[in-house]
């Protein structure tokens, strides 16, 4: 199917690039229905792009890529929303952000996927150090421009 | 708002199935047990209210930004592209 949005246009995606977050974000929960878009240019960022709201999508990154130790601690429990029974069914991202002058990833609320069921969900890590800000560090130890 | 006085250890019961203890209490701190379904997320107010405001300004992330930070950092972590598994 085709969608529509405001960053690359129409975007046709396929029946496995959907994923449905029962409970849509925290705090954006009228949003249930997004497409796994992998960057058109960049190899290690999808966006999780709302199939409804052309406008709505999150920079979605690894947080191994960052955060080398980022290690999730959490209950069957709570990931019961997307079914996940082994922990091997599930992709985990974070959300990317920028502040004035750096760029952040949202470590306490990562972003689970159960990819084999389409099922998301964003998990809120309750006694955990990281934070809904961590600042990124680039480690390129040598950055050249043209 | 709906006031009540609790002791250390009684509860109240909100609709059939969310029932929330108060565990202890120390000064001006006072510890609760929640008891909910698992369909019923509980968070605190503003871990809350911090992730929702995340959520909605990294909504706004542009594809340019995005892809400089994703792109820089590739370069120092070339071998790591999967995901990590919770534990």
């Amino acid at each position: 199917m085709e969608i529509l949005t405001t960053r690359f246009g129409p975007v046709t995606i396929n029946a496995q690039d959907r994923v449905e977050f029962p409970k849509g974000l925290v705090g954006v929960a009228q949003l249930k229905r997004f497409a796994l878009v992998a960057d058109p240019q960049v190899r290690g960022l999808t966006w999780l792009q709302s199939t409804r709201d052309p406008v709505w999508a999150l920079a979605l990154v690894s947080p191994r890529v960052f955060v080398p130790d980022f290690a999730i601690r959490t209950t069957p429990d709570q990931l019961r929303p997307i079914q996940l029974e082994s922990a091997g069914d599930a992709d985990v991202y974070v959300t990317l952000n920028r502040t004035v002058q750096n760029f952040t990833v949202n470590l306490q609320a990562p972003i689970i996927i159960h990819r084999r069921r389409s099922l998301g969900m964003q998990l809120v890590l309750s006694d955990s150090q990281f934070s809904v800000r961590h600042t990124i560090n680039f480690g390129a130890p040598l950055r050249m421009s043209a | 708002m709906l006031v009540l006085s609790r002791h250390r250890d009684e509860s109240i019961i909100i609709g059939d199935d969310i029932v929330i203890t108060v565990v202890d209490i120390r000064g001006d701190k006072v510890r609760l047990g929640i008891n909910a379904p698992v369909e019923i997320p509980v968070h605190r107010q503003e871990v809350y209210e911090a992730i929702q405001r995340e959520n909605k300004q990294a909504a706004q992330m542009d594809p340019a930004a995005a892809r400089d930070a994703v792109g820089s950092n590739a370069v120092a972590h070339p071998r790591d592209r999967r995901p990590p598994a919770p534990s």
